[in-house]
């Protein structure tokens, strides 16, 4: 196997949580402890509720906020004692596309503009050939020229979103992170964007790292997926793998939640309350609270990612029974509950 | 044949904008019976929230209801006195919003909320509303009602916070729920919670709920009846089992097909080109037709009108399509 392009070990991100005057500050262990690799032109699917540390992991991928601890390899190359000049060369290698093609544009830039820009900040092409540049770029993303000469408000949510991926691409990465990016689209729109990313992926040999907490999309789009539940990975493994046979009660919770547009299948609450916070993190398993396999021993001893299939892992110490709830799809109408 | 709960008939929004007049809603018809869930569904900007806010008159003054009727129970709302519609909201008709965080003050606790709101519905005592309060509280099954009625709203999850202002919405016990995309900002495990309360109290209670979304694939699970809004006007309008094995309009096809499922197989994300209208600009005559496969020379030129085509199901549409079920759905087979 080659090495892999992307090598994420032991990343840890804690935040401080001021408490007022006299008072130590509280710790928002955001992202605790993960490790994953990705494969030149392979997708990673990166899912979890809110506040689980997707985002945070993803801003940490491409160096927009500084680590804790762990390190961050890129084609071998350790990425998190870059500088300067080198730290700004690196940049072009990862890119990030964000959730908010609202928020994320300047407003007083055109769309071609936004474009020209990167090329210029990374030296990529001037005057003329950036000019031509950037209508190739729009071109490769759907736009028009007429399109590229719009400010950001003239342009509807998936446009912008385009605009976006179009300044990402104008970097020429090798890696592309993309943090929730249709989740703000309509859903006739999420579909055009989702194939815009398969075929440039295709087409340019992108490395995609898809952070999501729809898990419909990422498994459609992705070959590997990693489960995130309150900063640690909880399963990891081949996308449909881990959707057909989920290991972990909560991959299996997460996917039982799930809408489906069958009538008269509701979602099942398989479920009880909501994340905790991640300042006040349960001891041993973070998932027993809510668990509703859980046994003694589960509130005291952290389980381990442990290798239960081909590349396929979960931490759980229960992952590895056989007569478990079956997959929450496999029969249409019929409503398997993890504490039937 | 008992009347309606709720009839709203040929609604008519206009808010004025930059690019001129937007009609918001142009002529949407629907009812709701006693204890029913309706599912009204469409993307950003087709009116569908707009439509659940004319119902209680909370579009004006910004916009204004230039025509049609909203009755309930018989009785047209759109002729009361602001008095008078003060008794109908949240008395007759309780609702709640996408943003549950933003739907409560945050300045009172929980517990102050419901006392003052339910002060307005009901003379009671303090110690009558306070346990009432908690009534409520647990009926919404918020875990440990007592203590968290002293919590402030920043103090609860988003999930927490959207049960305390489903309890706010039936403090008047309402007959009806207008419940503008509630789980959205919801996660999936939260949001699964929500699904099965809704369908708790319209069970024990005989609730009926409008049930406002984008997620066809949450109203399948939840709705009786399906009415699909694009661009100011219902499509479709079918019991939910018909929208979902036979859907006729090409918008309601799109939708289906594009809805990733969890168990489709791979492959390529079935778009619908081109993006919807602004509501200040909409195409002439059929709206979809700048968007729809199917589209012949007539949808460029004369408006399609609703038509019944089965027993209690509508489409607006001028092409006689297949009805053999097209999307590719479990059961619908591509």
């Amino acid at each position: 196997m080659n090495a892999p392009l992307l090598e994420v070990r032991d990343l840890y991100k804690h935040f401080a949580v001021p408490q007022g005057f006299g008072r130590a500050p509280l710790v928002l262990r955001a992202v605790d402890g993960v490790s994953f690799d990705l494969q030149r032109g392979g997708t990673l699917g990166l899912v979890g509720e809110s506040g689980c540390g997707k985002s945070t992991l993803a801003r940490l991928v491409v160096r927009l906020t500084e680590p804790t601890s762990g390190s961050i390899r890129v084609g071998g190359e350790d990425a998190l004692v870059l500088r300067g000049a080198a730290l700004r060369h690196w940049r072009r290698r990862v890119q990030i596309v964000f959730q908010d093609p609202y928020g994320s544009l300047n407003p007083r830039l055109t769309a071609g503009a936004a474009i020209r820009e990167v090329l210029e900040v990374h030296g990529i092409a001037r005057g003329g050939a950036a000019a031509e540049r950037t209508n190739a770029l729009l071109e490769q993303v759907g736009l028009s020229v007429v399109q590229g000469r719009a400010h950001p408000h003239e342009l509807s949510g998936g446009q912008r979103q385009r605009v976006g991926i179009a300044r990402a691409l104008a970097a020429e990465p090798e890696i592309l992170v993309l943090d929730e990016p249709v989740s703000a689209l309509d859903v006739s729109i999420q579909a055009q964007i989702l194939n815009l990313l398969r075929d440039l992926q295709a087409r340019l040999g992108l490395t995609l790292l898809f952070i999501s907490h729809d898990l419909r999309v990422v498994r459609l789009l992705c070959q590997r997926v990693d489960v995130m539940y309150l900063g640690r990975i909880v399963e990891s493994g081949p996308a449909l793998e881990v959707f057909k046979s989920p290991r972990h009660p909560y991959t299996r919770a997460l996917l039982q939640a799930v809408p489906r547009p069958v009538p008269g299948a509701r979602p099942a609450a398989a479920v009880t309350g909501e994340p905790p916070s991640p300042i006040h993190i349960p001891p041993g398993c973070r998932f027993h609270p809510r668990c509703a396999l859980r046994v003694p021993g589960c509130d005291v001893a952290v389980p381990e990612l442990v290798e239960w299939g081909p590349r396929h892992r979960a931490a759980c110490v229960r992952a590895g029974e056989g007569g478990g709830p079956p997959p929450p799809f496999s029969a249409p109408g019929s409503q398997p509950r993890l504490d039937a | 044949m008992t009347r309606p709960l709720l009839e709203v008939d040929a609604l008519q929004v206009r808010f004025m904008t930059e690019l001129g007049p937007a009609h918001a809603v142009d002529g949407v018809s629907f009812q709701l019976d006693a204890g029913e869930i309706l599912g009204l569904v469409g993307e950003s900007g087709c009116g569908k929230s707009v439509t659940a806010r004319a119902i209680l008159r909370l579009v004006e003054p910004a916009g204004a209801i230039v025509g049609g009727d909203v009755r309930f129970e018989g009785r047209s709302l759109l002729g009361l006195t602001p008095a008078e519609l003060r008794a109908v909201r949240g008395k007759q008709i309780g609702m709640v919003f996408q943003d549950p965080v933003a739907s409560l003050n945050p300045v009172l606790t929980c517990g102050d909320q419901l006392r003052e709101v339910l002060k307005a519905h009901h003379t009671c005592t303090a110690a009558e509303a306070q346990e009432r309060a908690i009534q409520l509280l647990r009926r919404v099954r918020l875990p440990d009602p007592e203590r968290q009625a002293g919590s402030y709203p920043h103090q609860l999850s988003g999930g927490m916070c959207q049960r305390v202002a489903l309890a706010l919405a039936l403090a008047g016990e309402p007959r009806l729920l207008i419940a503008d995309e509630p789980t959205t900002a919801l996660d999936v495990t939260v949001q699964a919670q929500l699904c099965e309360l809704l369908l708790e109290l319209q069970a024990e209670t005989g609730l009926a709920i409008l049930l406002i979304s984008h997620d066809l694939g949450l109203v399948a699970g939840l709705a009786h009846r399906v009415a699909i809004l694009y661009a100011g006007r219902i499509v479709e309008y079918a019991p939910t089992a018909r929208i979902f094995s036979a859907p006729q309009h090409p918008y309601t096809r799109g939708l289906l097909r594009a809805l990733p499922a969890i168990d489709a197989e791979p492959g390529v994300f079935a778009a619908i080109p081109g993006t919807v209208p602004h509501p200040a600009a909409l195409p002439a005559y059929c709206r979809f037709h700048a968007r729809c496969a199917e589209r012949i020379a007539r949808c460029e030129h004369e408006d399609p009108v609703r038509r019944a085509i089965g027993p209690e199901h509508d489409v607006a549409c001028h092409v006689d399509l297949d009805p053999a079920p097209v999307a590719g759905r479990p059961g619908g087979g591509p």
